[in-house]
């Protein structure tokens, strides 16, 4: 499976989907006008991956801010995940400490998924 | 006397929601208050954009002793008058923590088709803000009616 790199805009986070080293990054801000339609490809290599996969997977995740609708798919992507973790699902939430509302928003993602391996680091 | 930080009114796009945030942000400085400024006027622009006809209406920014006050003005189709009293109605008596929980029974609903109908912003903005969200409407002889909302944000 091909890995997929879509570079970040100023609305938009970096992403890198690897599925070789079983490696999902998403790093900085996201609030664009139609979220679905941005994350659709995305989506899509990830619902691939997760069929074929062998390995655990780790998703490292850095983002600064999230627009509600962006916070609605990152909860359907852990939803999914969730759906997936038999074969091992870490999620690694980076924040910045002056960004206690980042802080915040991946403590309440980790509440809603328990099943899956989820760690706050500080930067 | 209320200072003006931002004023736009006219088409909005996507581009100018992102110089409005980066300029509140760099008159502002980076605090937890102006984190909020800047999601209130985000999730605000964008339901501009969603509920109204043209992508256009007015945005304006200001601050006073107490903190600021962000308010939206656009046209909606009338049949969306309902939905919006009711969505913000729902959420304008709850405490903080009601919100949160609201907040997140809001985002379980629906898999990876969210109709951006503010829905979940308004909980979003409500979240973040100091006092109940205010609106008001006026029906325009053109079967439109224009849409006002204001939150208040308290800090300086």
């Amino acid at each position: 499976m091909q890995d997929l790199i879509i570079e970040a805009t100023k609305y938009t986070p970096h992403i890198e989907l690897l599925s070789s080293r079983d490696l999902l990054i998403f790093r900085g801000k996201s609030y664009p006008e139609n979220t679905f339609d941005f994350y659709a490809k995305a989506l899509e290599w990830i619902e691939e991956y997760l069929a074929k996969r062998q390995n655990p997977a780790t998703l490292d995740l850095d983002l600064a801010y999230l627009n509600s609708s962006s916070s609605k798919l990152f909860f359907d992507l852990f939803d999914l995940l969730e759906s997936h973790s038999d074969k091992g699902v870490k999620v690694n939430w980076y924040y910045d400490e002056e960004n206690e509302s980042a802080l915040e928003s991946g403590e309440e993602f980790m509440e809603d998924f328990t099943k899956l391996e989820f760690k706050l680091i500080k930067k | 006397m209320r200072q003006t930080l931002l004023y736009y009114n006219g088409a909005f796009t996507q581009d100018l929601v992102v110089t409005f945030s980066e300029v509140l942000s760099q008159k502002l400085g980076n605090s937890k208050l102006v984190y909020s400024l800047v999601d209130i006027f985000i999730e605000m622009s964008q339901n501009l954009m969603h509920y109204s006809k043209d992508k256009s209406g007015s945005i304006v920014v200001t601050k006073g002793e107490d903190g600021y006050l962000i308010e939206s003005c656009n046209t909606i189709n009338s049949t969306q008058k309902e939905r919006i009293i009711s969505r913000i109605d729902a959420i304008k008596p709850m405490s903080r923590d009601e919100l949160k929980l609201y907040y997140k029974e809001c985002r379980k609903y629906g898999k990876f088709t969210h109709l951006q109908g503010g829905g979940l912003g308004f909980v979003q903005i409500q979240r973040h803000a100091s006092a109940p969200l205010e609106y008001s409407f006026e029906d325009l002889s053109s079967g439109e009616t224009i849409f006002k909302l204001t939150t208040t944000l308290q800090g300086a």
